[in-house]
């Protein structure tokens, strides 16, 4: 069985109260069947739809004479049938209520002179602007509340991968894409994608901060050693400074200069000096690099991201220079793993 | 000039054509007293008689169709001028265009309210004498089945509202939670951790809630708006022209419907004697086939 909607329940219980429903359209076919059959009086004016003009006669019930009518009606003319009192369709003009042009300024004038509207417009009770202003506030602040946390958190912890971020922080897989997605549209992080592990599973993504980032979260800006540098090597240098320790390397720093020549990551292993460049898109002048920092360190290791990258450069750079035991060119995560099987690699 | 002189004398602006002069003859007469009322509505060209309607037919509903420019919005016109002289106050709507307002020169006492104006409305707030849970059963229902939520949707909708009741203790104090405070609770709601089925539903309720507040803003933003019992006493015309989701037009005045319908409920039986009239032009948008 078919629910009846709401209004037409309301209609029909209204009449018992004393309240009458005036509806007017412009086709009565478009209009529920529960309408047509359940009131009293039915006027139709003139009407050009055959469908209209057969439902019409049929719900006035007029003779087929009387049906030609419908679609001959002047303007103000119309039929008009009763169910009770008298349930014949009977043709009526009506007068015409000339309609006189009110502007919006002229009725917001009538309207403030009329002491009824500002009556119940006293009656009317707003929300308080206060109230207005603490909601706001309070929806900013609790709407940024946890990208807030994920960017501080990407700034003391700089070098761990977004998944395992939001695992820390607790946040469901669906929250944390959400506001990743945020952070990233606003621009207020850079996302890296690197395999820093060697293992396979693809690459996992990291994030650093830009100065808009740093801003929203009213922190001092990283230091950079370089204006020059793109997000992704820097993070390589703050994230080899950090783990390369680990595997014995010593007294590692970012950009250290040798009259005029800065090297991206120079440190001891074993006694040994070792320069660090890391290459991302300079393929073509990498090869500089090589020739500047040889006589500055025993071993020079040339870090890329990723396998292709190596690859690459391995094909510029032996082009441009002869094969060196001093030059290693690996990727960034054997330089984590196994750095003594590249330095002591012959 | 007044109603009751324009149905006196029946200004000749309608020069009866050929065809329709013909029509007369396939009508009977009738006798005056078979067609004298109250609501005089027009005349019988031929034999001079005026058709009018009594207060007690309107109990039971009129309905008016023709096609565009055939004088609908003339009789809505006449029918509230006849209404006005009888003092019988009535409730009528725009929503394409400015129709009512123009009768202001025949009818002074005419509160013309203009929804983003001095129309202010919360559907929120129970009608005087009708319990709180048994309104909010009336919104819920009249929002989901408008808008097409599911019977899901319906719960969740009414478990928000009700915390916001007790929030505001709506019983106990005039004051009542707006439709604003529902959709920061629905938004609250959404940034929690809930089953992803749960945010289906609520999601679904909120893009509706956010699309009435935005389209809306002041109207509803109000703990306390126009008392609409009051508005039962005159006659007015809410001008709802201006919102161009015919949606939301129709949720306003479907809730309007279902208050009134609520408040008199609430009240005793009348008995079929004429109190007041909603005029409802457009009506297939409230009534039609198509209607959700």
């Amino acid at each position: 069985m078919k629910k009846e909607s709401f209004i037409i329940s309301c209609i029909r219980r209204l009449r018992e109260y004393g309240e009458g429903i005036v509806l007017a359209d412009q086709s009565i076919s478009s209009l529920k069947d529960v309408v047509k059959s359940n009131v009293y009086t039915i006027i139709s004016l003139s009407q050009s739809s055959q469908k209209d003009r057969r439902e019409v006669s049929a719900v006035m019930g007029l003779n087929p004479q009387q049906s030609e009518v419908t679609n001959i009606l002047e303007i103000g003319e119309g039929l008009i049938r009763l169910a009770g009192r008298y349930p014949f369709a009977q043709l009526l003009s009506f007068p015409f209520a000339k309609p006189n042009n009110i502007t919006d300024k002229e009725l917001d004038e009538i309207n403030e002179k009329q002491e009824l509207i500002q009556q119940l417009l006293r009656k009317v009770k707003k929300r308080k602007k206060q109230e207005r202003r603490e909601e706001k506030k309070t929806s900013t602040i609790k709407s940024y509340h946890k990208e807030k946390d994920l960017l501080l958190d990407i700034y003391y912890r700089f070098d761990v991968a977004s998944t395992k971020r939001a695992d820390d922080l607790g946040l469901s897989a669906e929250a944390s894409n959400r506001i990743y997605k945020f952070i990233e549209r606003e621009q207020l992080v850079e996302p890296i994608l690197l395999n820093l592990t060697g293992k396979r599973g693809g690459l996992s993504k990291y994030h650093t901060l830009t100065n808009k980032g740093i801003e929203f979260i009213n922190k001092p800006a990283i230091k950079r050693y370089s204006g020059r540098i793109g997000a992704k090597h820097h993070f390589l240098q703050r994230y080899l400074k950090k783990y390369l320790p680990v595997r014995d390397f010593k007294e590692l720093s970012i950009e250290k200069e040798f009259s005029g020549k800065r090297i991206d990551l120079f440190g001891k292993y074993k006694e040994l000096k070792i320069a660090i460049e890391i290459c991302i898109s300079t393929i073509h002048t990498e090869y500089l690099n090589v020739q500047k920092d040889l006589d500055k360190c025993d071993c020079l290791i040339i870090a890329c991201p990723d396998k292709k990258t190596k690859e690459k450069l391995e094909k510029h750079i032996y082009k441009k220079i002869a094969h060196d035991h001093k030059v290693k060119i690996c990727v960034v995560h054997e330089l984590l793993n196994k750095p003594e099987a590249l330095i002591e690699d012959k | 000039m007044t109603g009751n002189n324009l149905l006196k004398k029946p200004k000749p602006n309608f020069n009866t054509s050929v065809s329709s002069r013909f029509a007369y003859r396939l009508f009977k007469r009738p006798h005056t007293r078979q067609v004298s009322g109250d609501i005089r509505i027009g005349y019988i060209k031929k034999w001079s008689i005026i058709f009018g309607l009594r207060k007690k037919e309107l109990t039971q509903h009129l309905l008016a169709i023709g096609r565009s420019g055939a004088g609908k919005t003339n009789l809505l016109r006449l029918i509230q001028l006849e209404l006005h002289r009888i003092e019988i106050p009535f409730l009528a709507f725009d929503l394409a265009k400015y129709g009512n307002r123009y009768i202001l020169d025949y009818i002074p006492d005419l509160i013309i309210l203009r929804w983003d104006k001095e129309f202010f409305f919360n559907p929120l707030m129970n009608p005087p004498g009708v319990k709180l849970k048994e309104w909010l059963m009336a919104f819920t229902e009249i929002s989901t089945d408008l808008f097409g939520l599911r019977t899901a949707s319906k719960m969740f909708l009414t478990e928000f509202i009700l915390k916001l009741f007790e929030k505001y203790e709506a019983g106990k104090f005039a004051t009542y939670p707006t439709m604003h405070d529902l959709n920061c609770e629905l938004e609250k709601k959404l940034k929690a951790k809930i089953p992803i089925n749960e945010r289906g539903y609520i999601n679904g309720i909120k893009s509706k809630i956010k699309a009435i507040c935005i389209t809306l803003e002041e109207m509803i933003n109000i703990h306390e708006g126009i008392p609409i019992e009051k508005l039962l006493e005159y006659p007015v015309c809410i001008e709802l022209v201006g919102i161009k989701s015919s949606e939301i037009q129709i949720w306003i005045i479907s809730l309007i419907l279902a208050w009134i319908a609520s408040y008199r409920e609430a009240r005793q039986m009348s008995f079929g004697t004429l109190k007041h009239v909603l005029i409802f032009d457009e009506a297939a948008k409230l009534v039609g086939k198509g209607e959700k």
